[in-house]
């Protein structure tokens, strides 16, 4: 559009420029001045033809779309690209209009004058304009004409299309050009020279305030009056093609012409055809060459194509009054699609100054078609392929597309998934402009307002890359082959397009490896390399019940692309409830996961499977089936570790104790049998059972006797319904352990030993008493207790006692205050504590020493008091004491006490406030 | 040549309809449009549009917000100049890293961008690119933060002339 309205603004341009020459000068059209217009019009064309067909003004009602895009590096090291959503702006209509420059022309008095416009609508979208054309009443022209139509010339040829008068065009789309030729009646009573000036006007209807003017102006002639109309023979012409040049003239004046000289220079892609000179003054072929001697009688004609620019030159030697003919030649359409060609020729006669003709024009046609690239194409038909791609990866299909027509054209773009090749569900596709060698850029958007993404303008016979952005959903993985088609269609021509196949092979799955100890590696696979979990153990472990055993794990990546993160889980396998089973990270302060955090591809990643194996657990093989899964990719490998628990036999017996008796008392000792073996113990059912037998010795072999009671009801005490199992003397082996049955882990069996001193016992003789169990089959240790029993014939005996401050050690009534029972005080309060030490013994226990102190939060108040049978002779007992007001030991030593003798001890402290 | 026929048929009788997605990848981009104007006060007034005519100015505004747990780096936001559009120098916020003459290639040179003209003495001189042909331009946020976002702007005018 901007190249055909320059183009006619430069010719216009010139003529103006010859105009003024003619005007001034009244000299000839020299080759001189010619060849600097063509250098006009030569440069400015060569700009032109470098001018960015982005620069145009959008057309109303075009939507602009755009899209940003974005490329960054996300976490993982990993290039990522984003794309926004598209944004649409519809630009809205501008007016604007222009009109051909006005025309100077000769009329003689009565005689008819044609003024040829070119209204062009140089808005940006489409509009009709009204036209007025008036006398012109500013008083610079003589006359008036006497009648004035405006008529419609569609095809531009100069010649009213129809004799219909019109005020208003029809709908002229943006950037085009519609014509009317002005026909004016000049008055029949005006002089020679006289002038008059038409104003022409168009105004656009779309806003009334946009208009253009030209005027036009007639000038009476008494002599002949010759009008020259050029036109051609299509307005529209395919490149390539040959149409018809037509100069029509007559002498409307009322004398005869002579030397009618036209001369007619051809614009750029338009070639003169040679020989094809015609005069309807003659039936003969007009010659090219210059001079006449090659013309019919009558006519000088020329082709002069040695200039810069071509030109048709024709002198008619005569034209008599009302006489008219035509001058035709034929010319060649260049291949500029898209370009209007404008001409305008000049002429005079009778010496007279050069004026312009009419200006024709003719649009080269466009022709519109796509191919495909064909060196994009792979595979056969038509495809562009690729090789397998690992899961979750974006794939770039380059293709290419060709513009075979012969001007710009904008391909929308399709794609269709093809029936029994479809890409995996969750696929997105998305079609990115080219770099032009291979690289994405942004999307393709919908220039045009049409919904479909489109190429935008590609230029006649320029190839547009268009990439094929395949986006594979993280979780699929498929044999293939996928192919999906991708069609250019133009949308100038709906029915020209082309298609291309986009096949991916197919899509290679991640993988991982669950190894243990080590990475697999080519070589040297860790334990538990490649696909496994379901045969032999990889790894096996062998422990005790009641400790906790860790297996090294490596999760190993495979993938050769794509990084991944897997869970992992205990999935199957023997391990039982009661077991803990966690993982670890052994690299992050031993936390516990379920989940292994991103893995490079090829990369690996440590892990510790911790199992706890609860005490006394029953000995066997358990075997853990520990799974990775990728959530994402559904990457997935499984290992079998084993713990094999050891068979573990324990048997304990607590405790041992000490006791004292008097000669001819007894004393009971209870003790515990516990079972800690992860086996059934005293049973015949267990492989290699054991059979518990007791046994109890005395280590004197006089005097004490010693009896084992099974303490049925587990009071610690021989009571109703203990039965006894053995004594001393018994055969070894004869506690009836059997009877008690088959013994589990945990399981407790309590006895009661009773030991008793014969009468003659002396004082100070000590007795062991060893229980032991023993098992009888050999395959449990044997555990025993010794108590060991002491023989005093004297005895102390200790009882203390306590009373509040309230009313003295002895009140008042004389009873006792003192007592065992709880007392209540407050911080303050001081209290009275008693010792009575009597010896319940058959014997004087010498150098009796007793000791108590404050108690805690406590301090001691006056002294001590002693009374009571002290020997020797009353003296006074040696007395330790802390003194008033501290804390410590009280000690108070007697020499002896004999049996039955006894002394008293009373302190007071009082309580910290 | 009998597969390459089958596969024809399948083509034929396969045309589904088309699909384009959005990326997302935890990062979300956002393109609005905005109309630049002046109020009687002399004072600019910014209204989103979906219509313009020749002449308007009109802002881009690009919001990127990182909605991923952690930080990216390194990212190149790329705005095309649309058709019918010239950029408007020094109207990008932040400042462009880059700019580029052509709606394809990874070819971006800093601003302002110039070229190389041949004189008729046979000479050289370095010219500036008028901003009409600028076709694309492109930011660098060095790095965003999870939870983070960055707006860039950019103004353009719709050609008139």
């Amino acid at each position: 559009m901007e190249n055909q309205t320059n183009n006619k603004s430069i010719i216009q341009n010139l003529n103006r420029i010859e105009k003024m020459k003619t005007n001034k000068t009244s000299t000839m059209l020299n080759k001189t001045s010619r060849l600097v217009g063509l250098f006009l019009v030569l440069g400015v064309l060569m700009g032109l033809s470098s001018m960015d067909v982005f620069a145009q003004v959008p057309p109303a009602n075009t939507t602009i779309g755009n899209q940003a895009s974005a490329t960054y590096t996300d976490g993982g090291g990993n290039s990522r690209s984003v794309t926004s959503n598209t944004v649409e702006t519809v630009v809205q209509q501008v007016y604007a209009v222009d009109i051909s420059d006005g025309l100077t022309k000769t009329v003689s008095d009565g005689g008819q004058v044609q003024y040829p416009h070119i209204i062009t609508n140089n808005g940006n979208g489409p509009d009709s304009f009204t036209i007025t054309a008036t006398d012109s009443t500013g008083g610079t022209d003589i006359f008036d004409f006497d009648n004035i139509v405006i008529y419609p010339d569609a095809d531009l040829d100069g010649v009213p299309d129809s004799f219909t008068a019109i005020s208003t065009t029809p709908t002229v789309p943006a950037g085009g050009s519609f014509g009317i030729v002005i026909v004016v009646t000049a008055p029949a009573t005006e002089d020679d020279g006289d002038n008059a000036i038409l104003n022409v006007t168009a105004t656009s209807t779309g806003n009334g305030s946009v208009s253009d003017s030209a005027q036009d102006e007639a000038v009476i002639r008494d002599g002949a009056v010759i009008d020259v109309q050029k036109s051609f023979s299509k307005s529209t012409a395919s490149a390539g093609e040959t149409i018809k040049v037509t100069f029509r003239f007559s002498n409307n004046g009322n004398a005869a012409a002579t030397n009618l000289d036209v001369r007619d220079p051809l614009p750029l892609n338009m070639t003169y055809v040679t020989g094809t000179g015609l005069w309807s003054g003659s039936g003969t072929t007009l010659g090219d060459a210059a001079g006449s001697g090659d013309d019919p009688s009558g006519i000088t004609y020329e082709f002069d194509g040695t200039a810069s620019q071509d030109s048709v030159l024709a002198i008619i030697a005569n034209l008599g009054a009302g006489q008219s003919g035509t001058l035709t030649f034929d010319v060649l359409i260049g291949s500029v699609s898209g370009t209007t060609l404008s001409n305008t020729a000049q002429f005079r006669y009778d010496s007279e100054t050069f004026v312009n003709t009419n200006t024709a024009k003719v649009t080269i046609g466009d022709s519109y078609d796509v191919i495909i690239d064909p060196g994009v194409v792979t595979d056969s038909p038509d495809t562009v392929a690729i090789t397998a791609k690992p899961q979750g990866s974006q794939i770039e299909f380059v293709n290419a597309f060709i513009n075979n027509g012969t001007t710009t054209d904008v391909f929308n773009l399709t794609i269709s998934e093809v029936v029994g090749f479809e890409y995996p569900t969750g696929t997105t596709f998305v079609l990115l402009k080219s770099d032009g060698s291979g690289g994405a850029l942004n999307p393709f958007t919908d220039t045009n307002n049409d919904g479909i993404p489109d190429t935008g303008p590609v230029s006649a016979g320029g190839t547009i890359q268009v990439i094929l952005q395949v986006n594979l959903p993280a979780s699929a993985d498929d044999s293939g082959p996928f192919v999906i088609s991708k069609t250019a269609t133009s949308i100038n021509d709906v029915t020209k397009s082309a298609t291309l196949f986009d096949k991916l092979d197919g899509i290679t799955a991640n993988s991982v490896d669950l190894t243990n100890n080590r990475v697999a590696a080519p070589g040297v696979p860790g334990f538990g390399a490649g696909p496994g979990g379901v045969g032999a153990p990889d790894s096996t472990i062998s422990t005790d019940p009641g400790n906790t055993v860790r297996f090294t794990l490596i999760v190993n990546n495979t993938s050769t692309t794509n990084s991944d993160s897997y869970d992992i889980s205990l999935n199957g396998g023997s391990i039982p409830a009661s077991w803990s089973v966690v993982f670890k990270d052994p690299n992050n302060g031993n936390s516990v996961i379920t989940n292994t955090g991103l893995i490079a591809a090829s990369g690996n990643k440590e892990i510790t499977a911790e199992i706890v194996i609860p005490a006394g657990f029953a000995p066997g093989d358990y075997d853990a089936l520990i799974n990775v899964l990728s959530p994402t990719s559904g990457a997935t490998d499984t290992i079998r570790d084993r713990v094999t628990v050891n068979t573990d036999r324990n048997i304990s017996l607590v405790a041992n104790q000490n006791g004292q008796i008097f000669p001819g008392g007894s004393k009971e000792y209870a003790h515990t049998l516990r079972i800690d073996s992860n086996v059934d113990e005293n049973d015949s059912g267990t492989p290699n059972p054991s059979s518990l037998r007791l046994s109890v010795a005395n280590s004197q072999a006089n005097g004490f006797t010693a009896i084992v009671y099974w303490d049925k009801d587990n009071s610690g005490n021989i009571s109703t319904g203990d039965s006894v199992l053995t004594n001393v003397g018994a055969t070894a082996g004869n506690l009836d352990v059997p009877s008690i049955g088959s013994l589990s882990f945990g399981d407790e069996v309590n006895f009661v030993i009773k030991v008793t001193a014969g009468t003659g016992v002396k004082d100070g003789v000590t007795n062991t008493t060893t229980i032991t169990i023993t098992d009888n089959n050999g395959e449990v240790s044997s555990v025993a207790n010794a108590d060991i029993t002491k023989v005093v014939a004297g005895l102390l005996v200790l009882e203390k006692s306590q009373a509040s401050d309230t009313t003295g050690f002895l009140n008042g009534s004389g009873t006792d205050p003192f007592s065992i029972d709880p007392l209540t005080a407050a911080p303050g309060d001081s209290v009275y504590y008693k010792i009575v030490i009597t010896n319940n013994g058959a014997a004087t226990v010498d150098d009796v020493e007793i000791v108590d102190t404050t108690p805690s939060y406590t301090v001691m108040r006056g002294t001590v008091v002693v009374f009571g049978d002290i020997d020797p002779g009353g003296a006074d007992p040696a007395i330790t004491e802390p003194g008033d007001g501290n804390a410590g030991a009280i000690r108070v030593e007697a020499a002896d006490l004999a049996p039955y003798e006894t002394f008293t001890i009373i302190f007071k402290v009082k309580l910290n406030e | 040549m009998k597969n390459k026929s089958i596969f024809l048929l399948i083509i034929l009788l396969g045309l589904a309809g088309q699909s384009f997605a959005q990326q997302s990848n935890g990062i979300s981009s956002v393109l609005e449009v905005f109309k630049v104007t002046v109020d009687a006060d002399g004072e600019e007034v910014i209204a989103e549009t979906t219509e313009v005519s020749p002449g308007d100015l009109i802002e881009y505004r690009l919001t990127y917000a990182n909605i991923l747990d952690n930080s990216i780096t390194q990212l190149f936001p790329i705005l095309p100049i649309p058709i019918g559009m010239e950029y408007q120098l020094e109207s990008a916020t932040p400042s462009l890293e880059g700019a580029s003459l052509s709606n394809s290639g990874n070819t971006f040179q800093r601003l302002p961008l110039t070229r190389q003209v041949r004189q008729p003495d046979g000479t050289t001189v370095e010219e500036m690119v008028p901003s009409r042909e600028y076709r694309r331009l492109r930011w660098m946020v060095p790095s965003l933060e999870a939870g983070e976002q960055v707006i860039l702007v950019a103004r353009v005018k719709v050609i008139n002339n």
